[in-house]
Parts: C-alpha cells; sequence; structure tokens
C-alpha cells in the first residue's frame, strides 16, 4: 500500500512537472507577444496569412524592424544596395503549394478593396505576378508582389521608404555586370 | 510374551526376516512402560515408527495453503503493478522530456530572422527577384507599345 502511495505521488510529481513546463511555454508565448513587433511585419500579407491560415499550410518568411534596425548598421558601403535596404522596416514572405488559384484572386481583391495600386500584372506560360504598392503622400510605403506558378501561391511583402526606380535598377546591374564578366571571358 | 521370543523376533528383525504380523508384535511389545533393561535402547526405534505411522495432515492445513496460495497471488500482482507503474513514470519521463514536437514544426514554418546578416541577404535576394520581375513587366510593356504603334501606323496608312 505504502509503494502504492509512492508511486501515486511520483506520477503526480511527473503531471506536476508537465504542467509547470506548459506554463513556461505560454509565459514565453507572452514574452513574444510583447517583442513581437521588433520583429513581426505589420502589413498586408500577416492579414492575408491570418484570413487563410486555417484552411491553408503556409510557410513564411519575417524580417521586422529590429532586424532591419541592426542590418542597417552592417558596414556593406559598398553594396549599391544597402541605400534600399537601409530603409526599408519590413518584409515578408509567405508561401504555400497549394490552393493557388484561390489564394491569387482573393489576394487581387483583397488589396483592390484596401486600395492598393495595381503597379502591374505579368503573365507567362505558368506563371501570373501581380505588383502592388500603397503610397502614402508621394513615398511608396509598402509593395506586393503575388505569385501564382502552376498552382504555387507566393505574397511578398516589404515595407518601409521604397524607391522602385532604384529597385529596377538592381537587376540591370547585374545584367551589366554580367555581360562585362562574358567579354572578359572572351578576350 | 517372553523376552527370549522377543529377542528371537528381533535377531530375525534386523536380518529382514519378520513378517509383517512379527514386527506389529515388536512394535505392540516396546509400547509397554516395563521392558527389560537389556531390551529399553530399542523402544526409541519402534516409538519412532509409531509416531510416525499416526502423523497426518492438521485440520488448519487446507486453510494453511489456501492462504499461503492467496499470497503469493497477492505478491504477483504487486509486481505486476510495479511494472505497470514503472512503465507509466517511463513513459510519463519521455513525454515530459520531448521537446514540444508541434512548436518545432512552427519554428520551421513560420520563419522570424533574428540575424542581421542573414536579413540583409534575404533581402537582396527578394529586392533581385523584384527588380527582375519589374524589369520583365517593363519589358513586355515597351514591346506591347511598338506593337500598337506599328498597328496605328498601319491603320493610318
Amino acid at each position: 500500500m505504502k509503494k502504492l502511495f509512492l508511486i501515486i505521488s511520483v506520477m503526480l510529481c511527473t503531471v506536476a512537472l508537465n504542467a509547470q513546463s506548459t506554463s513556461d511555454e505560454t509565459q514565453e508565448k507572452h514574452e513574444e507577444n510583447h517583442e513581437q513587433s521588433h520583429y513581426a511585419y505589420a502589413g498586408i500579407v500577416s492579414n492575408f496569412q491570418k484570413k487563410h491560415k486555417e484552411t491553408n499550410d503556409f510557410k513564411t518568411m519575417t524580417i521586422g524592424p529590429k532586424m532591419f534596425e541592426l542590418a542597417a548598421s552592417l558596414s556593406y558601403e559598398d553594396d549599391p544596395e544597402a541605400n534600399i535596404i537601409r530603409k526599408l522596416t519590413g518584409l515578408k514572405i509567405l508561401s504555400t503549394e497549394s490552393n493557388g488559384d484561390v489564394l491569387y484572386n482573393d489576394a487581387v481583391k483583397m488589396l483592390n478593396d484596401k486600395n492598393y495600386y495595381n503597379l502591374m500584372e505579368v503573365s507567362e506560360e505558368q506563371q501570373t505576378l501581380r505588383m502592388f504598392t500603397n503610397k502614402k503622400g508621394k513615398d511608396i510605403t509598402e509593395f506586393i508582389m503575388i505569385i501564382n506558378e502552376g498552382g504555387d501561391f507566393t505574397m511578398i511583402g516589404i515595407r518601409g521608404n521604397i524607391n522602385l526606380k532604384e529597385i529596377a535598377k538592381i537587376s540591370n546591374r547585374i545584367k551589366v555586370n554580367g555581360l562585362a564578366n562574358i567579354k572578359k571571358l572572351d578576350e | 510374551m517372553n523376552s527370549d521370543r522377543i529377542k528371537n523376533l528381533l535377531d530375525n528383525y534386523w536380518l529382514c526376516n519378520t513378517s509383517v504380523q512379527e514386527e506389529e508384535e515388536l512394535r505392540q511389545f516396546f509400547t509397554q512402560d516395563n521392558l527389560p533393561a537389556d531390551l529399553i535402547k530399542y523402544k526409541t526405534w519402534f516409538d519412532y515408527q509409531i509416531e510416525e505411522r499416526n502423523c497426518s495432515l492438521g485440520s488448519d492445513f487446507n486453510a494453511n495453503i489456501i492462504e499461503k496460495i492467496k499470497t503469493k497471488h497477492h505478491f504477483r500482482m504487486r509486481r505486476i503493478l510495479n511494472i505497470a507503474a514503472s512503465i507509466i513514470l517511463v513513459t510519463g519521463l519521455w513525454y515530459v522530456m520531448q521537446p514540444n514536437a508541434a512548436q518545432k514544426q512552427v519554428a520551421l514554418k513560420d520563419e522570424i530572422i533574428t540575424s542581421p546578416e542573414e536579413a540583409y541577404k534575404e533581402t537582396k535576394d527578394v529586392l533581385l527577384l523584384i527588380s527582375q520581375n519589374i524589369n520583365v513587366g517593363e519589358d513586355m510593356l515597351i514591346e506591347n507599345m511598338k506593337k500598337m504603334e506599328s498597328l496605328t501606323t498601319t491603320i493610318i496608312e
């Protein structure tokens, strides 16, 4: 009988331990929420994720304001993109490998409803892509790109002070560099 | 009963030549208290035989056995309980020690970049992707405009 009591008490201890670890977790989560604003993306991509997270298995990658602050302090003076990155405050990529058509259409609808400006649409064989911008005064404060590639859906959002002309130059520069390298090879 | 006959019987007894009846006679002889001095030493031997013959199971024998069986059974039950408890304990500990699988998955699924270098690199990749697509769009626009131009000129002509 004594042994039985001992066994039961040990079992209860285990349960208590478990309960404690879960309460630790909730506490951690609470702290996480408190700090979340530094690491989260507070834009329409998050709203879109919230709206569809029950029915879709999203993968996300987020870079919050805190990280951009720290990234800006990195000394990449020579990097031509450093100027663009320095002005950003958030980045979020949302992707899933199913429901592409539905999600794409809903994203277009949501962005139109929120008065995002439809910058351009690029349709290729397998891929449909749209870019949207949101302005505050003259400045672009949020840029959204949605892609439906054969049922795979991707939504990319960047926030901050966005200069699209500068961004457009990046790939040109890389092209030019690439061409220069090819020329060097020929010589 | 004369002691000569007993002595004679005894001699045969030691040589294993006595019959069952004769042996019984001997046993009966040795139950009496007044024995000749030279025969008294054999009394213990025959008393012991009678004693052993009267030996039987006590009235509480069955009860004792049943009780013993019960205690043994009880002991077995306890052992099973102990084993079960240890299994529960080990499983419980394993469950507690296990890193939360669901949480792990969430961490993999919802990646939050917490290194500035990585943030910088990822952002650069995304910017390049956006840049390429802007240029693809622009190229398409220019191409379409050229087509439109040629179309309008043919219409005018």
